[in-house]
């Protein structure tokens, strides 16, 4: 047999998979003056990679965006569909194997996944700055988008919208919604079974968890103290007390937890627990009005204790057309963008601008809009509001959850 | 001889070796693999879900291999199509996830036999409905396959029973054996190599898959498909070579093991081609 | 009466779940305790239908399918046979060998495989991505094809020989009728495991080849039962209707091969 042959062919094969070194080069495109940027963008087609699980998300992006970046610009908007850690691992194979014309414009992240790109250098660079509408309408230098999850932005990608963690219950079977953790902690234990959250490896488990890191130090130590793993150890052991004592009260006695957020949702609504969550202060609102959830459900947050994040776009360090995403996501941040965007048939999330940087006519569509009844007041939204901590922690969560938690 | 098989064999061996290579160039940069399955071999979850998965797995490779075999040897083991053979289908035509998303609807506390056996008054709270899914025991998961893998057992069987020689089963019934006996002597040879065959398949791919755990199996024990699931979907980037060194073990494992299967079915297959 | 029963209890277990999920894409009010939906819906249809991407994501899940399918048959067919009708040495770890994508987990392949799809040009094209499929069809088909020709038996092949005529025509005038059932299961299976593809599909299509599974992987995130359930029958249609095809187009070709 010819077993050589396969063997030759197979080490040509890996040599040829190792041998590529990408180089950099091109033009900065930030540097140049904003009407050629938008000119150079003119007939040209721009690749949008984002996760597309939402409706309300696609019909944004394929029926209000994309006609209107192609009538205002001539920009034809592609959406593909992607989840972003695999966008990310084909760029991070891409930059393996030297390829310098991908296939990917602009790419939507944040915390972890953003770390992972700017520290495995995938994305582009600094180019926040270089947009009119960034510079008009967003103040890149506030907490909230100056660190995402802890990683200094430094202009590598701008603030598209921001929500909130916030949790939805049945009015139906819970009377006063708890304000706190202390007063979940007790609530699950007067109704037990009624109550559980995803697993530490979910999103939203995960952001869940965090909230009582909060509970336990101030929000502004943790950010400021950045990832400390020795520190938050000592700070923490009432966190993974008051969750094991909450255990034996939660749905199934805790013996098992739901993998991901839409089994907690599918709990939910079948009512065999009356709470669920989300990292979207808007997110009920549509699951409400298609029937999955019940009429009778409404949104609570702890007090002074609901964390919010922002999420971003960026651009690949290999795009092929770098000024037709800088204009399409200078689109994307415009006023009128947003203000669709926040809208609950679409989106539903907030707006990143800075509203006093608006005209008052728009100020007042922004302020004046209607999210729906679910969705809780603004000034109840940003009282409770915490910013986001290090992207580290979301690991330190995940660990200590597996080893004080289901390991015991 | 060379020209008909070289090409299958660069599509499906050389390519997946390819691929191990590349993975495992990686872990090199990144500390050498042995390192890795050191670190990994310290875990004590990690033993325990091994030890789970090989359970859940040997159990629902046996159901299925049973169930299978059997319901080949009612429906085609006498001439005539039995009209149930498209039936068979349908389980395969959908995705591993919409078959743990079925078990979920129906074998779930508040599932649809639940529902029923609530209005039939055979239970008063939903909470009575045993649990059979999201369970410790792995009985969701082991339903989930039984369920999707039975019809790809009949399908790999069914051509076996359609085309058995009947006089050797007849030659077995004259010579007045029981109906075991009758399947031992006169079925199961020519049975055998295609049902380890099966068996083996089932076995490597239940082994390692996270969709369905991931659905209706419990947070602990784990199956080590979603463990390797959530080291490489993980946000940190640190543990995915822990995803390929136990990807490429796993592997590496069940390669042998179907080579020593190849080499034990051999003479089976032959004698089957002859005639004998 | 055994086997019309046993039938029965079969069609029971494996087909009716499909019912339910039939049931249930019109489900729009489906409440825990009620054995029967409530109220109805269209909505659960109308997401895949208004997501602008379907028409798109169908063409190339029908493309790349169909593709795969007829390399499976060109690749694992002559495989196939020479696994019966030869005898060489080495012949069961050959066998082994061609087993070999089906025993590794497909995410790492994937991963693993995307270096070379970037370099030899593949990759984010639908060609790669179908060329790629065949890692985890291949071994099916091979031995699907396989046992077709070992049930052929070796006298029969001996005798097709001594007939004489060359070795295409024997192929197409003998060999393929007798293995009309084995082609079309073989399509089948290389249709089902193409359209279902995710991980693979995504890394080597580098999210820019949407195919159905791309498309509705993420929807299954969501908690609306009706929608989930619509999305997957639409997807199990399409092995359904190739293998159908398969099988009218074995036949008839048979007929006009014969009628020479």
């Amino acid at each position: 047999m010819n077993w050589k042959i396969i063997a030759a062919a197979g080490t040509m094969l890996i040599a040829a998979g190792c041998s590529g070194d990408s180089g950099e080069g091109g033009t900065s495109w930030e540097e140049e003056e904003w009407e050629d940027i938008e000119e150079e963008a003119a007939g040209t087609t721009v690749e949008l990679h984002m996760w597309g699980g939402d409706e309300g998300t696609n019909e944004y992006i394929d029926e209000w965006v994309a006609p209107r970046l192609e009538e205002q610009y001539d920009i034809t908007l592609n959406r593909n569909p992607i989840e972003t850690e695999d966008a990310l691992q084909n760029l991070y194979s891409e930059k393996e194997a030297g390829t310098e014309e991908g296939t990917m414009d602009i790419i939507w992240l944040n915390g972890e996944n953003f770390r992972n790109a700017k520290e495995n250098e995938l994305l582009y660079g600094s180019f926040a700055d270089a947009l009119p509408n960034v510079e008009n309408h967003i103040d890149m230098e506030a907490d909230t988008n100056a660190y995402d999850f802890g990683t200094p932005v430094e202009g590598m990608e701008v603030p598209w919208g921001s929500v909130q963690f916030t949790f939805m219950y049945d009015t139906e079977k819970v009377e006063t919604p708890p304000d706190s953790i202390e007063e979940l902690a007790a609530w699950v234990e007067e109704n037990p079974g009624e109550f559980t959250y995803p697993e530490a490896t979910d999103f939203t488990g995960n952001a869940f968890l965090r909230h009582f890191i909060y509970n336990n130090v101030e929000a502004e130590q943790v950010i400021e103290q950045g990832y400390d793993e020795e520190w938050i150890d000592e700070q923490s052991d009432s966190m993974w007390e008051t969750l094991r004592e909450m255990e034996p009260d939660l749905w199934r006695s805790g013996e098992t937890y739901p993998s991901s957020l839409s089994q907690l949702d599918r709990l939910y609504r079948d009512g065999e627990v009356s709470m669920t969550m989300g990292y979207n202060e808007a997110r009920a609102e549509s699951l409400i009005q298609d029937g999955t959830f019940p009429e009778t459900t409404d949104t609570f947050v702890f007090d002074n204790n609901s964390i919010g994040n922002t999420h971003y776009l960026s651009i690949p360090f290999n795009s092929t057309n770098v000024p037709g995403a800088m204009a399409a996501i200078n689109y994307l941040v415009s006023p009128e963008a947003q203000l669709q965007k926040q809208a609950p048939s679409m989106w539903g999330d907030s707006t990143v601008l800075d509203l006093d940087t608006l005209s008052e006519e728009m100020r007042q569509k922004f302020i004046e809009q209607d999210r729906g009844d679910s969705v809780l007041d603004t000034e109840v939204l940003n009282d409770a509001y915490q910013p986001e901590m290090d992207a580290g922690y979301v690991e330190w969560t995940e660990d200590r959850w597996e080893n004080e938690i289901v390991q015991r | 001889m060379i020209v008909m098989i070289l090409p299958a064999l660069i599509v499906t061996a050389g390519l997946s070796f390819y691929a191990v290579a590349v993975l495992w160039t990686r872990l090199g940069t990144e500390g050498s693999p042995l390192v890795i399955l050191n670190e990994i071999a310290s875990l004590p979850a990690f033993w325990e879900s091994l030890s789970f998965s090989f359970g859940v797995t040997a159990v629902s490779t046996v159901l299925s291999l049973g169930i299978g075999v059997l319901a080949s040897k009612l429906l085609f083991g006498k001439k005539g199509s039995a009209g149930a053979g498209a039936l068979f289908w349908v389980p395969m035509a959908v995705p591993h996830f919409v078959g743990a998303y079925l078990v979920i609807w129906f074998f779930s506390q508040s599932g649809w036999a639940a529902s029923l056996t609530q209005q039939l008054g055979w239970i008063d709270n939903r909470t009575e409905f045993p649990i059979l899914t999201n369970d410790t025991g792995g009985i969701g998961i082991i339903l989930s396959y039984v369920w999707k893998e039975v019809p790809f057992v009949v399908l790999m069987t069914a051509p076996v029973y359609l085309e058995m020689n009947n006089s050797v089963k007849h030659a077995v019934a004259t010579l007045g054996g029981g109906p075991f006996r009758k399947f031992k002597d006169a079925e199961w040879p020519y049975l055998k190599a295609v049902t380890l065959e099966t068996g083996v398949i089932l076995f490597a791919f239940v082994f390692g898959a996270f969709e369905v755990p991931g659905l209706v199996g419990a947070t602990r024990p784990e199956m080590i498909g979603v463990t390797i699931f959530e080291w490489y979907s993980g946000g940190s980037w640190e543990e995915r070579p822990y995803a390929y060194a136990v990807s490429a073990l796993i592997g590496v494992v069940f390669i042998t093991l179907s080579a020593l299967m190849m080499w034990y079915t051999r003479r089976l297959r032959i004698r089957i081609w002859r005639g004998e | 009466m055994k086997r019309k029963a046993a039938a029965a209890a079969f069609a029971l277990c494996f087909a009716v779940p499909l019912l339910a999920l039939v049931v249930q894409s019109f489900a729009s009010e489906w409440p825990f305790g009620e054995i029967w939906p409530l109220a109805w819906t269209l909505d659960g249809w109308g997401v895949p239908f208004s997501d602008p991407l379907l028409a798109e994501a169908w063409g190339r899940t029908i493309l790349i399918a169909l593709c795969v399918a007829a390399l499976n048959l060109l690749i694992g067919i002559p495989a196939a046979k020479a696994l019966v009708v030869r005898e060489f040495r080495g012949k069961e770890l050959i066998d082994a060998m061609l087993l070999v994508p089906v025993l590794l987990p497909i995410t790492a392949l994937a991963v693993g495989l995307h270096i070379f799809a970037l370099q030899s040009g593949t990759a984010n094209t639908w060609y790669g991505v179908a060329f790629f499929h065949l890692l985890p069809t291949l071994p099916y088909t091979i031995r699907i094809i396989r046992a077709g020709y070992e049930r052929i038996g070796r006298n029969q092949y001996e005798q097709s020989r001594s007939l004489g005529g060359g070795a295409a025509a024997r192929f197409l005038l003998v060999e393929l009728p007798q293995m009309t059932a084995s082609v079309r299961t073989a399509v089948f299976f290389a249709v089902v495991i193409s359209v279902s593809q995710f991980a693979l599909t995504v890394i080597i299509g580098g999210g820019t080849v949407t195919t159905m599974a791309v498309l509705y992987y993420p929807y299954t995130n969501s908690a609306a039962p009706s929608a989930v359930s619509a999305f997957s029958l639409m997807t199990a249609a399409l092995p359904a209707a190739a293998a159908l095809a398969a099988d009218g187009v074995l036949r008839i070709s048979t007929k006009i091969l014969k009628s020479w």
